[in-house]
């Protein structure tokens, strides 16, 4: 078994001027050495909580989990904000999609690099500029020599999320965790992004999860994928299981509403919006949204339902 | 689509209540005056001159035997609408302009906004001074000249909040729509900053009073026989000696007034975003649901 | 086929400041000479990436902004023409309730209170709204539904001619979905032209008649929608289609980008897009600009690869040819 972190029955509350949110519902996943994960779901399924969790960058006042986040063995959810500092940032890191989140806007990117490895590696000035100019190269800056002594704002947003990447990956972490981290950069520079992160995953062996609203980037990257809604995983699978045979009626609806192709009919597309998650479900969360929707839908939560092998998911009406 | 109200967590946290308790009995006592002070505040009683605490004078009486509880009510009566007042002044001539300098920017907002600069590094007392060594002395003068001494703070906060909304998408759509300037300024923009003016002016009632008292305790400001904070500070001040208290009695007026304005003003910023809003722990949350 | 847009060598510039030097002021061109022409009831695409000067068209199509120099013939009225943006939370007042911001544009326009209520209560029904989002505020409704009542404010003075900036990128797919529907429908119903800017392909290519692809303020390929994607020309096409991420786990990976994004404000000489094209010629492509050429009928593209098709222009064919024929492989 190669498993590197095991989330089970996670449940993440907020409290918000709104009441409590119940972001995430009672998570299982497993993510094995050199595998990459795809989370996805629609904006406010709780797809982005459920990672910030696993790096507990929850505000820790207004937040309560419960479950468990193994790393290695060892409860994430338990840890002292000391033991955290050892992990975040070391053995596993995250790229947002606004990269100007992780940097600091008054100093230049070179040093911004440098002082992780000067901090965290205890490497003299020099030693960590050397390092720093090695991973701006490996990342894919050019010049780096010249992008080195330059600021943030110099930098246009596919060479900011690649420092920010260089940033994330300097400590060589296990896990690195991409929170829609090529939804705001143009589709040429996208790609550059997924196929540098790809090179990472190949060369490091490391273990990636992307969060992703876009069905493209999960085909284009992931081993597995997770399809998420209202706080609770609704379908689990390899990457070809659910492309070729999505269970859930929801994984269908999203698969079905990306356009593709020429001009031509109407495209399917789902009714309404995502509950909020203020109060917790009595049904399918689905169920108002559903095109096979029953009488029972509404009363009983579904239970996890398996497809073939590892093929999970969470419906009573599957056709 | 969300229903729910944002009416979690209070805007009343411990501080905050204390603070507005303070402030309302301030106002209340003030704006009652007429009711609850037990003299007339220039009523003379030589016989009972410097008195302490007693029945028949609370808070004791002053070298003219004037009953301090009184003139501390109407005192206040004055120094709470002259600030108003000034705050009233200041809106009404910093706030279209700061929105004008904000939308239009170039020339007119450099130049307005130089002098502001000016004017603002001359403290708001001194600028009081001056303009009322040019409008003559009194209460009526030196309102109008704090109030326009606060022009430019006001009209600053008016024009950076209305440069930052300009850019935004909403603007573009009303031009979009064929809305003529005035109207995206007035009726598109200005609803947007009312909330951020609102909480600077409340401190600013606050700034109103102590400068107006040093204006007054100065001789510049209201003139006898009204009497305001600063006044009584200032008569105080001559009988420092034989009765501290005629001094203690107006100071402490004061500065309970702007703590209790300031501590509320901070806590209205706060309510008003959700990020910085107190919020209930999750235990006593739920708690108070299953109620 | 009666045109309702022309746009006749349109430019944009802007004086921009030097981070190094503030005495320094340097043009940035959003839009440098740009001819299209815009159909009767067609949808065309405008596609590009940021910084392509795509939304400053549009801008400068609504006189939003005004051009540098160039034209603009618009045959419709004052009224005829609206935009609808990308993120319908910042395009609403936040302060304002929908009905309000819905209701000044009536008044704006003098439409009269009880025809506006009218157009409301119809638009809402169309876009599959109801009344009681008109009580509340932007922040209450989802991204979709108020990318919906964007649409219906837009339509709210009965415009022929739409701007459509990016409408559904900000939206989840299944929303978009509802987006793109809708457009549809109100497009037949209307009897709209709408020009359709974004940055997605997948999206355009379902959306669109006509395709235009912008980079750096020029347009450097146009064609019916079917013929781009089947015949793409221009390398810079040609690259944002292998961008595209794959839609099926088992399709190939497609090639890396052989050249690096570079992040250039400065308009190079030449061609503009030499410095990133994977086929340019040394000594030519980074020398000359290229002009346009109608390599297929209809299909245009700006780039040094192509001949120029005989079919195009046959009076001044040889004039063209001798022109050209110095340079064309």
């Amino acid at each position: 078994m190669n498993t590197l972190l095991k989330v089970s029955n996670l449940k993440v509350d907020f409290m918000t001027v709104r009441g409590i949110v119940h972001a995430v519902q009672g998570v299982d996943f497993s993510l094995n050495r050199g595998k990459t994960l795809g989370i996805v779901g629609e904006s406010g399924c709780g797809k982005s909580v459920l990672v910030k969790s696993i790096l507990r960058l929850h505000e820790e006042q207004k937040t309560r989990c419960s479950g468990n986040i193994l790393f290695e063995g060892h409860n994430i959810l338990d840890l002292s904000p000391r033991e955290m500092l050892a992990i975040r940032g070391v053995r596993a890191s995250m790229i947002f999609q606004d990269p100007m989140i992780s940097l600091n806007p008054i100093l230049k990117i070179g040093e911004q690099i440098a002082e992780t490895f000067r901090a965290r590696r205890s490497m003299t000035k020099g030693q960590a500029a050397e390092e720093a100019l090695r991973l701006l190269k490996r990342v894919g800056i050019t010049p780096a020599e010249e992008r080195y002594h330059q600021y943030p704002f110099e930098l246009s947003g596919g060479m900011l999320q690649r420092v920010v990447i260089a940033i994330a990956i300097s400590l060589e972490p296990e896990i690195l965790i991409a929170d829609e981290a090529t939804t705001a950069l143009d589709m040429t520079v996208q790609k550059e992004i997924l196929d540098l992160l790809k090179w990472l995953r190949k060369e490091k062996g490391m273990s990636l999860i992307v969060v992703t609203h876009d069905f493209g980037v999960v085909a284009e990257m992931c081993d597995s994928i997770a399809v998420m809604y209202a706080g609770k995983i609704m379908e689990y699978g390899s990457a070809r299981q659910i492309f070729n045979d999505p269970c859930h009626p929801y994984t269908r609806a999203l698969i079905s509403s990306t356009p593709s192709g020429a001009k031509g009919g109407k495209l399917i597309s789902i009714p309404g919006a995502p509950p909020e998650l203020y109060e917790p479900q009595t049904g399918c969360a689905f169920y108002p949204r559903c095109s096979q929707a029953a009488e029972r839908c509404r009363e009983s939560l579904p239970a996890m339902h398996s497809a073939s092998g590892n093929h999970v998911f969470r419906c009573e009406r599957p056709q | 689509m969300s229903r729910r109200k944002n009416n979690v967590g209070t805007l009343f946290t411990p501080t905050v209540l204390a603070a507005s308790v303070v402030f309302l009995l301030i106002l209340f006592c003030t704006v009652c005056a007429g009711l609850l002070a037990p003299y007339d505040p220039e009523a003379i009683d030589l016989s009972s001159a410097f008195s302490g605490p007693s029945p028949e004078h609370l808070f004791g009486a002053d070298n003219i035997g004037r009953d301090v509880l009184s003139r501390l009510l109407y005192g206040g009566r004055t120094s709470i609408t002259n600030a108003l007042l000034v705050v009233l002044v200041s809106v009404l001539g910093g706030v279209p302009l700061g929105l004008l300098c904000g939308y239009y920017g170039g020339w007119l907002d450099s130049l307005v906004m130089r002098v502001w600069d000016v004017i603002l590094s001359i403290p708001a007392l001194l600028f009081g001074f001056i303009l009322v060594a040019m409008l003559g002395r009194g209460s009526a003068a030196s309102v109008l000249a704090l109030g326009i001494a606060y022009i430019p703070m006001i009209s600053r906060l008016a024009r950076n909040l209305t440069s930052v909304e300009k850019t935004k998408t909403y603007v573009t759509a009303a031009k979009s729509f064929g809305f003529s300037d005035a109207r995206i300024i007035f009726r598109q923009i200005l609803p947007n900053c009312t909330s951020t003016l609102f909480a600077e002016l409340t401190v600013d009632i606050g700034y109103a009073i102590i400068t107006l008292a040093s204006l007054s305790y100065l001789g510049l400001g209201v003139q006898p026989p009204t009497s305001d904070w600063g006044m009584m500070l200032q008569e105080g001040l001559v009988n420092l000696r034989q009765m501290p208290f005629l001094v203690v009695a107006p100071g402490i007026a004061i500065v309970l007034t702007i703590v209790s304005l300031n501590i509320v003003s901070d806590g209205i910023q706060a309510y008003l975003d959700p990020e910085q809003r107190k919020l209930p722990s999750f235990r006593r949350y739920e708690k108070k649901k299953h109620k | 086929m009666s045109t309702i847009v022309e746009v006749k060598n349109l430019k944009k510039y802007y004086s921009i400041k030097s981070a190094d030097d503030r005495s320094h002021k340097s043009e940035l061109k959003a839009v440098d000479d740009v001819n299209f022409l815009v159909n009767r009831e067609e949808v065309f695409g405008i596609v590009g990436e940021s910084g392509s000067g795509k939304t400053t068209i549009g801008k400068l199509l609504l006189d939003i902004e005004a051009p540098t120099s160039g034209e603009i013939v618009f045959e419709g009225g004052k009224t005829g023409k609206q935009m609808i943006f990308q993120n319908p939370y910042t395009s609403f007042n936040p302060a304002l309730t929908l009905g309000r911001s819905l209701e000044e544009i009536g008044l704006v326009h003098k439409l009269g209170k009880e025809e506006t209520g009218k157009r409301i209560s119809l638009l809402l029904e169309q876009t599959a709204l109801t009344e009681d989002v008109l009580k509340r505020k932007p922040k209450e409704l989802s991204g979709g539904q108020l990318q919906r009542l964007a649409i219906a404010r837009a339509l709210l003075l009965r415009p022929e001619f739409l701007v459509a900036d990016e409408p559904v990128s900000a939206l989840d797919v299944s929303v978009q979905a509802q987006v793109i529907n809708l457009f549809g429908e109100l497009k037949e119903e209307y009897g709209l032209t709408i020009l359709f800017i974004s940055h997605d392909l997948t999206v355009v290519e379902y959306m669109c008649d006509r395709i235009a692809v912008v980079y750096l303020g020029r347009i450097v390929e146009t064609a019916r929608t079917e013929q781009i994607f089947r015949d793409t020309l221009h390398p810079y096409s040609q690259m944002l289609l292998a961008s595209r991420p794959k839609a099926h786990p088992d399709d190939p990976d497609s090639e890396p980008l052989e050249n690096e994004t570079t992040n250039t404000v400065r308009i190079p000489d030449g061609c503009r897009f030499f410095p990133r094209c994977p086929k340019h010629i040394s000594g030519l492509c980074d020398k000359i600009d290229p002009p346009e050429k109608e390599v297929f009928p209809d299909h245009f593209v700006s780039c040094h690869l192509y001949p120029k098709s005989p079919k195009a222009a046959p009076a001044d064919a040889d004039a063209a040819e001798a022109e050209d024929g110095t340079y064309v492989i």
